[in-house]
This record gives C-alpha cells, structure tokens and sequence, in this order.
C-alpha cells in the first residue's frame, strides 16, 4: 500500500478525534478522582476546584476503616463468579441451542427469552422475593448465584447467539458430516472462534455482578456480613441527619473501577483481528 | 404384630421428641435491628446495644444499619415479602399504613404493664404513634423541630444592619430584613436572605403559620386550598421572583449542597437564614464551630390575626420503631423491651433514647432530655429549640397521605414556575386530593 | 433467519472417518432421533430457571394488574379498572409516556450509531488501540451513585464544565437541570458517556469479520467507503440488530438517572415511565397499578420488538 499524503491526513484525523474523545469522555471519570483527594471541606469549597489543596491520599486508607471493604471484596467476588462462569458457559451452551440447533418452537421460545427483559423489576421484585422465601433462600448468596449459574440472563444468550448465527457453516458442517455430536461443535469449534464474543461477555458479567446493588439489598441486605462493594458505597451516601462523605465515595468508586479496567485491558489480547478466522484458511 | 409394635414405637418417640422439642425452653432470642442510623451513629448505637444485652441475658441484637438509598423496596418487600426484622424503624407514614393492616404489634399492653408515663413525651411526638386507639411505637428521634424554627447568622445581620438579637417573627419582617440582606447578580444568587422553600412541603410548612390546614378536623375534606392557603402560596411565589428572580435560580443555587454537610451555603456565609431539621445542631458542631448563630421560631403571617408561629410534625419522617406480627411471645417481649430502651428510657448512666440524642446534639422527643445542662453547653440558643418543639402541631395522617403529598407537590411546582396561578394549581391539587380521600374513605366504610 | 442444516441422510455415517470419541453417550447424540431433540438439551438450563424464577414473578404481574393490591394490604379484583384509569384520569401517564418516547428517540439512534463508528474507528490500526478502546469504555464502570454527584456538577448551570465549554463558544449558560425544556437533553447527553458498551460489542463482532475479504475487495479496487458499506456493514448487521434491540428494550426502562438526579423534575418533565411505575409501586404503594403500568410497557416494547424483528429480515444478514 502507497502511503499518500491524504492518507496521512487520515490518520492525524483520526488520531486527533481519538485523543479528543478520549480527554471528554474522561472528564466525569477525572472528576471523581479531583473529589477522591479532597478533604471533607474542601468539598464545599465555592465555586469547585479542580486541584484538591492539600491532596488528601488517606481518603483512600480511610475507606477501609469505615467499611470492610475486603470482606465485601470476597464477597463480591463470590457472586462475580457464577456471573461470569454462568455467563460464558452456561450462557453459551444456551445460545448455541438457539443459535445452531433445530427444534420445535425455537423461534418462540427465543422470543420468550427476549420477553423476560422487558418487564420491569418493580413487579416482580415482591414475588421474587416470596419464591426466594419459599426456597429459604433469603440473606444467602443463592439468589444471586443459582440463576446466575442456570443461565438466566437474556442479555448474554441474545448476544452470543447473534455471534454464533453469524459463524460461518463450513466449519461446522464439515464437523457434522464427521460425526460430531452437536456437543462437540460447540465445546470444540464454535467456543474457540467465539473468543471475542465470550470476552466480551465475560467482561460485562464482571462488571455487571461488582456493581449490583439492587439484588444483594433485596435478597441479601438482612445479612451485613453478605455485603458487597456496591453496597459498601451506600454507606458514604447522603441520609437525612447524616453526613454525606463524598470523598471516600468517590475514592472507593475510583477503586472500583480498577479490577474490571484490568480484566477489560487483559481480555482486549482476545479483541485481535485475524486470529479467530485462521481455521478457514486452506 | 411385630410390625404394629414397631410402628406404635416409633409414634411414641416421635411424639416424645415432638414434645421435648416444643417444651426445652429458648436459649437465645436473636433480634434483627433494621435503622438508619448509619456513620457516627453507629457507635453510639453500639454504646447502648452492648449495656443492653448484658441486661438481657439471652438476647441478643443485630444492629443491621442500612443504606439510606432504595430504602422503600428494601422496607416494602421485606414486610410484604414476610421476612422482616424483629424491629424496624419506620417512618410514621409506614407505621399508619402497617397498622392498619395488622402487619405489626400494637405495645399498648407492654406499655401499661411496664406502667410508662407517656406523658413524658411532647404531645405531637407521641400522639403520632397511635392508630385506631393502640399504640404501636415510641419516637426516637424527634417528629417536631422539622419546620417549626429558623437558625439565622447573627454576624451577616449585624453587618447589614439588622438587630442580631431581633430577628424576624412575621412574614412582613422577614421580607424586610431580606430586602437588606439579599444580593442577586442576575441569575446567580450571591448571597441567599432566606430559603424559604419551593416545594409541596415548604408550602405545608408555611400554610400552618397563616392559620391553614392540610385537612379538615374530621379527616374527610383536604382544606389547603382555603384563602390561607392562596395567600400562602402567592407570598411565597412573590418572594421567590423578587429575591431569587424565579425558581430556577433557586434550584441552581442548591444544586451543590445536601444539607448535611460542609457544603451548606449557611455554613459557607452564602445564606444568612436557614430552615433546616433539628439535626442541624450536630452539624454546625462539626463544620461552623465559629459561626455566631440564633435560633428563632418560623415566621407567621401578621397580617392574619388568628396566624401564629407553628411547626407540623412530622412532615416528611417521625421514626418509631415496630416489631411485625408472628414472633413468639418472649421475642416480641425482648424487642418491645428495646424499643422501650431506645426510646423512653433515661436517666443517669442510661444509655437510651434521651443519651443517643445527647451525643448528637439534637433534642429529644422526652421533655425532660431536653432540659439536661449539657444542651445549653453545646448550644446557646437551646431555649429558642425548646420552643420550637413546644410549638409544633401533630400532622394528621391517613393512608393516602403519599398521594396528596404528591399532589400538593406537583402543583405547587407549576405554580413556582408560573404555568398556573396559586388558585388554579391549588384547586386542581385539593380537586384529585380529595377524589383519592373520598375513594380511601369509602373503601372502609 | 435460521441457518441451513446439513442433511440429514448424509450425515448418518456412525462408520465414516472420526472426529469425535465413539462413545454410546456421543452416539445418541449423534443418532437421527436426537436431532430433533437435542436443542431443547441446550437451552434446558435456562429452560429451568425461566421456569423457576421468570415465569410466575411475570405472571403475577398480569394478575395483580387486575387487583388493587397495596402491597400490605388484602387485594380485590377489579377487572381493567386500573387501565381504566390509566388511560382517562392519569395525567402523569401520558406525561411520562411523552417522555420516554422522547428519550428513546433520541437516545437510540445516537446511541447505536456513535458505538459503531467508535468501534470503526477503534478497529482501524492506530497505535495504542487498547488504551484508547480502555479510555472510552472507563465511563461507563463509574457506579451510578457517584456518576449521579458527577454529572450534577458537570450540569452545574453556573459552574459546570459543560457551560464552561459552551461559554468560551459565546453561548449563554444553559441550565441542563433546573428548567424543564432542556432536563431531557442533560440526559441524552449523558447517556452518550456509556457507550463504550456498545462499542465492545461492535468490536468483537468485527473481529469475525476476515481480512481476506478486505483485502479482495481492495484487489478489486475498492476504495474505504465502499468497502465499508458493502462488506463492513452487511456482515455487522447481526450485531448493529442486538444493539438495537437491546437499545430500545432497556431506553424504554429509562430510569436510573432521573430517579438519582433529578427524581423526576424539574415538574415532571423527567417523569420516565420507569420511574412513574416505582413511584406508584413504592410510594404510593398502589402495586395493582404499577402492575398494570408494566404490563403496558411490556406488551408495547415487545409489539415493537416483533416489529423490528420481522423488518430485520430484510436487513439483517446472517451469511
């Protein structure tokens, strides 16, 4: 390839709309850090600095003095898990059913699925919560796993399915014509290729699962010692009569942030063009 | 026959163990404590939980603080839900709504067993906690000191002129004195004279110092939209034109603050008048040790001779603590007996309500708390807050009280941006007010 | 929309070259009666857990819509009296149905196309694709209660950073929260901060896309414009359809931001329909309602849902 000079533009272009793009969509996240290093009143100083003065770095210590934050850690990580198992296995042996399978009232049954994501929680949160009653699965971590793990997540199937649809059939065709079993296509072939796919589905259940809060409070919230990360913020919250520690928010959001940014940074090595498609070649 | 045998004695140590089971007593009552008395609360709760508990062998408390967002689904799905905590703290629209469908306990029994005074609690503070001729909690902390007084900035009176020791008592004195104070560069507020408010509630706040009223005496006619109630409303939108220059400006200039911490513009010298809940004390403690402040009681319309200076309580909380229907009697026992701890309980060396409030600063819904010397240590102007609480009103509830609240709400914020006029927006508001009231009313009758 | 499956005649060669281990386990899956049976093995996990946690949670709603249920109190049936009401005496429903369709037509299409030309642009080779792909999806790991205090600032009317920038452009400071004509557009504007999702997504199905056939059709003569409208696009349109989708299905539940910023306001003007259900269901305790507004919701949204996806046949390419 020539590189003309308009190509050059091009790639200036494209490197100043990034670094444009990227400074913007970073103010919110620089905000929040600004807020993290600032003393309890520095924040109300008028109007709002962006430079905190003095730099309060034992904000970030202090958050583990007023909740403890390691054991909502593990905590977390525990529903975390069966997100992300549940979501790139089980989620994937559901969608390729949808995806590269024949049965009677697929297509129906898709639409269900797709169904279950439009009803609002608001009404079904109290029967839910009978049923997790019935069960005697109340403050345990089995509402919030169990499902998880059974694959109950609409937005993960209809995702991978599209992905799936969109293999191409050579491959698996040729699998079929040798005798593997449907089981085999997808442990040996449609998982390999589905690389991008299942990272990226992996990196939304993390990050979906460490920032939960609505389920744990419901199902879990009579036990503290059950508590998560999300809910650990709450108690920097704003309440009536009671103080508002913005800045240890903020520091622990901006912890927060760190372990999915690192899968996310880890899972990009899956975002490589070309690898996936190598098995078509010859 | 062996199999008869067999059969028959196994029956008899199942039901031998069925009866062993029932009657080997209780070792240990467990009771969940739901509330929301989180941060530097918490210890204190601590403080009195642990004093508590060696007092009550067997017994024990979870102190099960809870955050303060999404509150309702946690509270509501957990009592609809069936599974919740022995004691809850609920506000006193919940505790009306819970009672009335039996999803809670009335304590009058334990309360007259245990011979309590009730009396030694402020009017409107224990009135709030009976429904249908039972009781079902105490109060802790105050209903009152919600909108019955004002804390002024003595420094930026006397700086512009005005009398520190004189502040304003009626409606026409506190415009006047905004006159002198108020600084507005455009749309930007510079320095706030007074927040009076522009939402449903400051109206209710406001509408019970000109001598109006949410409902009828019977319970069965909303009143708000009574002439009081016009007049109420048009000052207070005639205020909000000429010292904030529209209720936008006003939002704007509260956008950064939440009240309850550094960053109140009172605390800042942004504001020189303050309409704040009793909580405020605790907080100027910490973040305005230095600020010279007054405390007086809420203007009231001089105009209307029969208007006079009162708060309604409670308008947005009034926490009482219940324990829901279904516990064995030595539980339901214990949690009364907690209650009873963190509510009426005090005295020297007690650690209960009265000492809970003490450490924050606040007044306490027991008359007798709030004349301990310390108050007056920690405030100058405690008097001033005694008043305040001896002037406030019980605000009548019913169930579908959320509602009309709402209603009021909603209008009066087309009035405040000028969509409607007070009249038409009150009247609209009182028109499906009383529709909800009315089909409330024929519902259990 | 269904992929070809290969014959079945032909495949029946349990004797032919081997691929798979011959187990009896593998050869009833492999057996011509198990064919038709053996997707309703792979979708039997979640099968079971629609069947356990989804079905009578849904179900209940359409029951209670036709109760007054209060949440604590004893129900009655009351027939269609809620949506009765919902459609004749309910002012804040026809508002919030304005509103939301006001978002969702806004904020969907903006949404799905901005994710996909980011993802385009991050998928060109620039250095430092992984850091610039990290920076634009940071924004959306925020959690949404310290995203909320962030953005009340950004929006500050007098000291924000938005009307800071627009100051230096000569534009009068415009007041994103505190007045109904622009709380939508503060909104909107927001929304846009998340899609880094939807840019992920994009990327990973542009990695299925091969290079050789970027690099026939350049062969061919084809310039970057029309190698993306003839190979880029068509072969994306299975995932642009899951944005979509997913887009419109969760804009219409809109209701995170207006119930932490602006709790509906200023007068109604972010009254979301989301947010009107919560306020019925648990402020006003008026669950039968709130009931009935979800089931309207519900069957509007997946009306919409079978419309568009009968319309994908036409668009959607599943190679």
């Amino acid at each position: 390839m020539s590189k003309t000079p308009a190509f050059h533009l091009g790639q200036i272009l494209t490197y100043f709309i990034l670094i444009a793009g990227s400074i913007t969509a970073l103010i919110p996240l620089g905000w929040s850090i600004s807020t993290s290093l600032k003393t309890i009143d520095q924040l109300a100083v008028w109007p709002p600095q962006w430079i905190p003065n003095p730099v309060a770095w034992n904000n970030y210590i202090d958050v583990f003095q007023q909740i403890p934050v390691l054991q909502y850690f593990g905590n977390t990580m525990v529903i975390v898990t069966a997100w992300v198992v549940g979501g790139v296995v089980t989620c994937s042996f559901v969608a390729y059913g949808f995806a590269r399978t024949q049965f009677k009232g697929r297509d129906t049954l898709f639409l269900i699925l797709l169904s279950t994501l439009m009803m609002p929680y608001v009404v079904r949160l109290i029967p839910l919560f009978m049923i997790y009653k019935e069960l005697g699965w109340i403050n345990t971590f089995l509402p919030v796993t169990v499902p998880q793990l059974l694959g109950r997540n609409a937005f993960y199937i209809f995702l991978l399915r599209q992905f799936f649809i969109g293999l191409p059939h050579e491959l698996t065709d040729a699998a079929r014509i040798d005798g593997c079993s449907h089981f085999g296509i997808w442990w040996r072939i449609v998982l390999p290729l589905s690389k991008p796919a299942l990272a990226t589905v992996a990196v939304f259940a993390f990050q979906a699962a460490w920032d939960d809060f609505l389920a744990p409070l419901v199902y879990m919230g009579g036990n503290p010692d059950l508590r998560t990360l999300a809910l650990g913020l709450f108690a920097f919250r704003a309440a009536p009569g009671q103080v508002a520690m913005t800045h240890l928010l903020m520091a622990m959001s901006v912890m927060m942030i760190i372990p999915i940014l690192l899968i996310f940074a880890f899972g990009q090595r899956y975002f490589i063009q070309g690898v996936t498609m190598s098995g078509l070649k010859g | 026959m062996r199999k008869l045998q067999i059969v028959l004695l196994v029956s008899l140590l199942v039901g031998l163990l069925g009866i062993v089971g029932t009657v080997a007593p209780q070792e240990e009552i467990v009771l969940d404590f739901w509330n929301w008395w989180g941060v530097q609360r918490e210890p204190l709760m601590q403080e009195i939980i642990g004093p508590f508990q060696e007092e009550h062998p067997g017994v024990t408390i979870n102190n099960v603080v809870q955050g303060w967002d999404r509150r309702a689904e946690v509270v509501l799905t957990a009592m609809a839900g069936g599974e919740p905590p022995e004691i809850m703290m609920a506000t006193r629209a919940e505790i009306v709504r819970f009672a009335a469908e039996g999803l809670i306990v009335p304590i009058t029994k334990y309360v007259e067993e245990d011979g309590l005074d009730l009396s030694a609690f402020y009017p409107s503070e224990i009135e709030t906690m009976w429904w249908n001729g039972e009781l079902y909690s105490m109060p802790m902390p105050t209903a009152g000191g919600e909108t019955s007084f004002y804390v002024y900035n003595k420094t930026l009176f006397a700086e512009h002129g005005l009398d520190p020791e004189n502040p304003p008592a009626t409606w026409q004195e506190l415009w006047a004195a905004s006159e002198v104070l108020n600084q507005r560069s455009g749309n930007v507020i510079d320095l706030m004279a007074a927040d009076i408010g522009v939402s449903g509630n400051a109206f209710l706040s406001w509408l019970y110092t000109n001598n109006g009223a949410l409902y009828s005496e019977d319970l069965r006619s909303v009143t708000f939209n009574s002439p009081e109630g016009v007049e109420t409303l048009q000052w207070m939108y005639d205020y909000v034109q000429t010292f904030y220059g529209g209720v936008e400006n006003h939002i704007d200039f509260m956008a950064q603050t939440t009240g309850e911490s550094a960053e109140n513009p009172l605390f800042q010298g942004r504001q020189a008048i303050q309409f704040p809940n009793v909580s405020i004390f605790g907080h100027l403690a910490t973040f305005a040790p230095d600020l010279d402040y007054g405390v007086a009681l809420r203007p009231y319309n001089a105009d209307n001779p029969d208007a006079r200076s009162q708060g309604i309580a409670p308008l947005g909380f009034g926490w009482g603590y219940v324990i829901p229907a279904g516990l064995s009697p030595e539980a339901e026992r214990a949690a009364y007996d907690f209650v009873r701890r963190i509510t009426y309980d005090m005295g020297e060396d007690v650690k209960g309500g009265c000492w809970f409030m003490q450490e924050q600063a606040r007044p306490s819904p027991l008359i007798a708390c709030n004349e301990d010397p310390v108050f007056y240590e920690l405030n100058p102007n405690w008097d001033n807050v005694k008043a305040a609480l001896e002037a406030d009103i019980a605000l009548p509830i019913v169930p579908p009280q959320s509602q009309i609240q709402s209603f009021i709400t909603e209008y009066v914020d087309l009035a405040m941006f000028g969509e409607l006029s007070p009249q038409e927006a009150l009247d609209l508001a009182a028109e499906e007010s009383q529709a909800v009231l009315d089909a409330y009313w024929s519902s259990i009758e | 929309m269904s992929a070809p499956v290969p014959d079945q005649r032909t495949g029946n060669r349990l004797g032919g070259v081997a691929s798979a281990p011959r187990t009896a386990f593998s050869s009833w899956f492999t057996g011509m009666q198990a064919e038709k049976y053996i997707g309703y093995v792979f979708v039997a996990p979640w099968v079971i857990a629609f069947l356990c946690f989804e079905l009578i949670p849904t179900a209940a709603a359409f029951f209670f819509s036709l109760t007054d249920w209060s949440v604590v109190g004893q129900w009655n049936f009351i027939g269609f009296a809620n949506y009765i009401e919902m459609f004749t005496r309910d002012r804040l429903f026809a508002r919030s149905v304005g509103n939301t369709l006001y978002y969702v037509v806004f904020a969907v299409p903006l949404n799905v196309t901005m994710a996909f030309l980011l993802a385009l642009l991050l998928n060109a080779k620039v250095r430092g694709q992984t850091f610039f792909r990290t920076m634009f999806y940071l924004p959306a790991l925020i959690p949404s209660v310290a995203g909320a205090i962030v953005w009340i600032w950004i929006f500050d009317t007098n000291n924000g950073i938005l009307n800071f920038f627009l100051s230096q452009l000569g534009i009068e400071p415009i007041r994103w929260l505190s007045s109904p004509q622009w709380s939508k557009p503060a909104l909107i504007i927001m929304s846009l901060w998340s899609i880094g999702a939807g840019m992920v997504i994009y990327l990973a199905g542009l990695q299925n896309i091969s290079e050789e056939l970027y690099e026939a059709a350049e062969v061919d003569g084809a310039n970057p414009l029309q190698r993306l409208i003839h190979i880029t696009i068509p072969l994306m349109t299975p995932t642009i359809f899951f944005n979509l989708i997913l887009g419109i299905i969760s804009s219409f539940q809109v209701f995170n931001s207006a119930f932490i910023m602006t709790g509906g306001g200023p007068v109604n003007s972010t009254l979301f329909y989301m947010l009107h259900i919560y306020e019925q269901a648990f402020t006003h305790w008026k669950m039968g309602y709130a009931s009935a507004l979800s089931v309207v919701l519900f069957l509007f949204v997946l009306v919409l849902t079978l419309i568009v996806n009968r319309t994908s046949k036409r668009w959607v390419f599943y190679g």
